[in-house]
């Protein structure tokens, strides 16, 4: 570290330095005192030490022991139950898209200037996201009936209020200039949008769309376990059944789902946007 | 998408291609709407379902007195805000666990501090293996194999996210500068002594936020655990939609959401001081 200008005599500076040095330790040391104690409450709280993991060891291993090897009795149903995941998880996604652009425009600061319709509005966008995708499914499914269909509409729901929320963060950190002069009168408002603030946006847009759709992918094979549709339908009842061969063989076709489209959509979007996207 | 010209790159053949492409997108579309039934009519027929379900909800369940439901009548608030503890306590170990099983993970799954190749490949696949099943998947599994209860919970978090863990913190070590690390190496540290002194001080911002990140995420996720036995709020969520007490059902979204929101916006604000702004991440 460069010192400074003036430069304190060096015992002075030993001085100095040690009693700082003894300040951050208290801190660190405080902190990590807090930390284990948070930890020890969250312990006492869900009952679990060291105990317990042994235990679940061996209860593992009789675990595996039952499920193992995995059975294919019912692969021609867990076919066609994948693609509907994938396809709950796509309208998911797209829906959310299509909702989110208009919460996020009227949750931005800067384009709105009425506080009231933007504070209602992230709190819109606040519940939507906050409220877990299966709490949602859970809940459409009590008010429309099972199927995929509320499936898709709690991943429509959630993935409005996330996206929404980071659209509109996106859009209030565009250049104040930029905004001033769209808002000034006269001005080409479409060729302003189109030429200064979408090629800003577009490449960070592109990349929240396919990490929510690799989300949505991930969240449309549990959504069956509330009676939503998808491949978590067919894992709720065979767990249900106690056929855990069956339900090892859907894991594994989860698993298998998940990363081939983590991969297609990496691979989609770093041609799209010319990058891996990480920020 | 990149603008070749090919020995096919004739205008014409570009806009078959381009109108193949649009018509198999709209396919795609269209077969999914077939198969997940959604529909016009189903948005139609559903709206009513849906205002009376929300009418069902309000007022929200407070306190109740002299109810003729008997789930209904001890179900109070204390006994839904102990659940809504016990989720923020699983949130917290299943972070705290994570956080430590991620960092073993993540120091054999990244490349320039990993010796050995299949070291690296076997610890990568690990990681891909336990954070692409969710948490609810891993839950369900776990209440299989220990049983009913708040640590099944913890055991699903802590294994879906010591993977998600494990490979972002690995990826923010691959990223770092590898004159760092050799430096540390060549006065003979050990690989803890490298992990510590050499990489934890170059990333300790961008661990902390990846972990707050995570703190948001095991909340929310806590929150639905319940829904398959494995403790928190989700149970009441559950017992709740089971006993058609939709004013409960309120009172508990009302609650879930003020934790989820309250935590979010801690989270962030630390998270705006340690490294700026958001960090994409996807759970």
């Amino acid at each position: 570290m460069p010192l400074p200008s003036s430069t304190p005599a060096p015992d002075q500076l030993f001085y100095l330095r040690a009693s700082k040095r003894r300040k951050t330790q208290l801190r660190q040391a405080l902190i990590v005192l807090a930390i284990a104690l948070v930890t020890y409450w969250a312990a006492v709280g869900t009952e679990t030490s060291i105990g317990r993991f042994i235990d679940g060891l061996y209860y593992g291993y009789d675990f595996l022991t039952r499920s193992l090897p995995p059975s294919f009795e019912e692969a021609d149903r867990i076919l066609p139950r994948l693609f509907e995941t994938l396809a709950i998880a796509l309208l998911g996604t797209t829906f959310g898209i299509l909702l989110a652009f208009p919460l996020a425009i009227f949750a931005s600061r800067n384009i709105v200037k009425n506080p009231l319709i933007y504070q209602s509005v992230r709190f819109v966008i606040d519940t939507f996201r906050g409220i877990s995708e299966i709490v949602w499914a859970y809940l459409l499914v009590s008010a429309v009936g099972l199927g995929p269909f509320p499936g898709v509409l709690a991943l429509t729901i959630h993935n409005a209020g996330a996206l929404g929320k980071y659209f509109s963060e996106t859009i209030e950190s565009i250049d104040p200039g930029i905004m001033e002069a769209v808002a000034a009168p006269g001005s080409n408002q479409i060729k302003l949008f189109s030429r200064g603030i979408w090629p800003e946006l577009k490449p960070l847009f592109i990349n929240y769309m396919f990490f929510y759709f690799e989300a949505s992918v991930r969240q449309a094979t549990i959504l069956g376990i509330v009676g939503a549709g998808g491949i978590g339908l067919e894992f709720i009842i065979a767990i249900k059944h106690f056929k855990y061969p069956v339900a090892m063989t859907i894991v594994f076709a989860m698993l298998l789902l998940v990363v081939v489209t983590d991969r297609t959509s990496a691979f989609v979007r770093g041609r799209l946007v010319g990058s891996d996207g990480a920020q | 998408m990149p603008n070749r010209t090919g020995s096919f790159g004739s205008h014409r053949f570009r806009l078959i291609i381009k109108y193949l492409f649009i018509v198999c997108v709209v396919a795609i579309y269209i077969s999914a709407m077939w198969q997940t039934e959604t529909n016009p009519k189903a948005f139609i027929e559903g709206v009513p379902d849906l205002i009376d379900f929300v009418g069902l909800m309000f007022p929200p369940h407070v306190v109740d007195w002299n109810s003729p439901y008997f789930y209904k009548a001890d179900t109070n608030i204390t006994q839904l805000l102990w659940a809504a503890v016990e989720t923020i306590q699983m949130a917290i170990m299943g972070t705290v666990l994570s956080v430590v099983f991620g960092f073993m993970l993540a120091m054999f799954a990244a490349r320039n501090i990993t010796p050995n190749v299949f070291i690296y490949q076997t610890t990568r696949t690990i990681c891909d293996a336990s954070r692409g099943i969710s948490e609810l998947v891993w839950a369900l599994l776990f209440v299989a194999m220990v049983g009913l209860g708040p640590f099944t919970g913890v055991l699903a978090l802590t294994v879906h996210n010591s993977g998600a863990l494990g490979k972002y913190f690995s990826e923010a070590i691959e990223a770092i500068d590898v004159g760092v690390i050799e430096s540390v190496e060549s006065s003979g540290a050990t690989r803890t002594q490298v992990f510590f002194h050499g990489i934890m001080p170059e990333l300790r911002a961008l661990f902390l936020s990846y972990i707050l990140y995570y703190f948001e995420h095991n909340l929310r996720q806590a929150t639905v655990l319940g829904v398959v036995g494995a403790g928190g709020i989700g149970i009441e969520l559950l017992l709740s939609i089971r006993y058609f007490n939709f004013d409960t059902v309120l009172t508990i979204l009302i609650i879930i959401l003020a934790m989820v929101v309250v935590t979010d916006r801690l989270s962030g604000l630390i998270r705006k001081r340690l490294v700026g702004g958001e960090i994409l991440v996807v759970a």
